[in-house]
């Protein structure tokens, strides 16, 4: 796996606009193309996002969420690491995509998302206290 | 994000461009609805210049969709690139728009619909 490259940024708006500049720049220095990188800033947005609103009981400022970006082979691996409430945000129900769209619970369509478009996506709680969550996809596709 | 207006004949016709995410997408929000409620009832969203959109602006498009449908307004968006359409369609929110792949066949579609 070529080397990681790790950003911390707060649990808040702001730092979800740190993450994303964060992807871009590692981008730039590994001359991805936007075609390879847009379903990661997608993926952190529905990400962060979610975090942010509710991993710190909706108080903003509060946590510290860590991402770790690292090539391996043809794909781009993205892990997120954040100290809220032990969250797995892939238990959320897959939302009923035969449903009229008045009809879905508007939870979970921004992680159906992430999980269609990432090739694997894995998700731990560890023993230190932090929700980790680890996705893949392979670039140039 | 960056918006843009103009109007041609009866449509207004909103272009986007950058990225429609949780932060950018109140302000496409703010854009759209700042039109539903003045009587405006049909409008063109123009994606081309579109990097990615998120389910923050899906949300958003819906809304107001919803909105103008109440009002007998009509909207249609065009110019999907690959990453718009993909989420799109991840999201099971294809069929639920008026979608056209050139700004001319958008106009077209709303000057036939007589809305």
């Amino acid at each position: 796996m070529g080397q990681v490259q790790t950003l911390v940024v707060p649990g808040t708006p702001v730092g979800l606009e740190q993450a994303e500049r964060g992807l871009d720049d590692f981008s730039a220095m590994h001359s991805l193309t936007r075609n390879d990188t847009w379903p990661f800033h997608v993926a952190l947005d529905e990400i962060l996002s979610n975090v942010v609103k509710y991993g710190w009981s909706g108080r903003e400022g509060e946590g510290r969420i860590e991402i770790r970006l690292a090539l391996d082979g043809d794909a781009l691996e993205m892990v997120v690491l954040d100290d809220a409430a032990p969250f797995n945000p892939l238990d959320a129900q897959a939302p009923d995509t035969s449903l009229p769209v008045e009809e879905r619970p508007i939870g979970g369509l921004g992680i159906e998302i992430v999980r269609r478009l990432m090739d694997t996506i894995d998700y731990a709680r560890l023993e230190d206290g932090h929700n980790r969550l680890t996705m893949r996809r392979r670039l140039g596709l | 994000m960056k918006i843009g207006e103009e109007r041609r004949d009866e449509t207004l016709i909103v272009t986007a461009s950058g990225r429609i995410d949780s932060n950018s997408s109140s302000e496409l929000e703010r854009a759209l609805l700042g039109h539903t409620g003045s009587g405006e009832s049909r409008i063109v969203v123009d994606l081309a210049e579109v990097e990615y959109i998120s389910s923050a602006g899906l949300r958003v498009l819906l809304m107001v969709a919803k909105k103008l449908q109440a009002t007998k307004g009509r909207l249609v968006l065009c110019a999907m690139p690959e990453s718009v359409r993909l989420v799109f369609e991840l999201a099971g929110f294809l069929p639920i728009f008026a979608i056209e792949s050139t700004r001319d066949a958008a106009l077209a579609r709303l000057a036939e619909s007589g809305a």
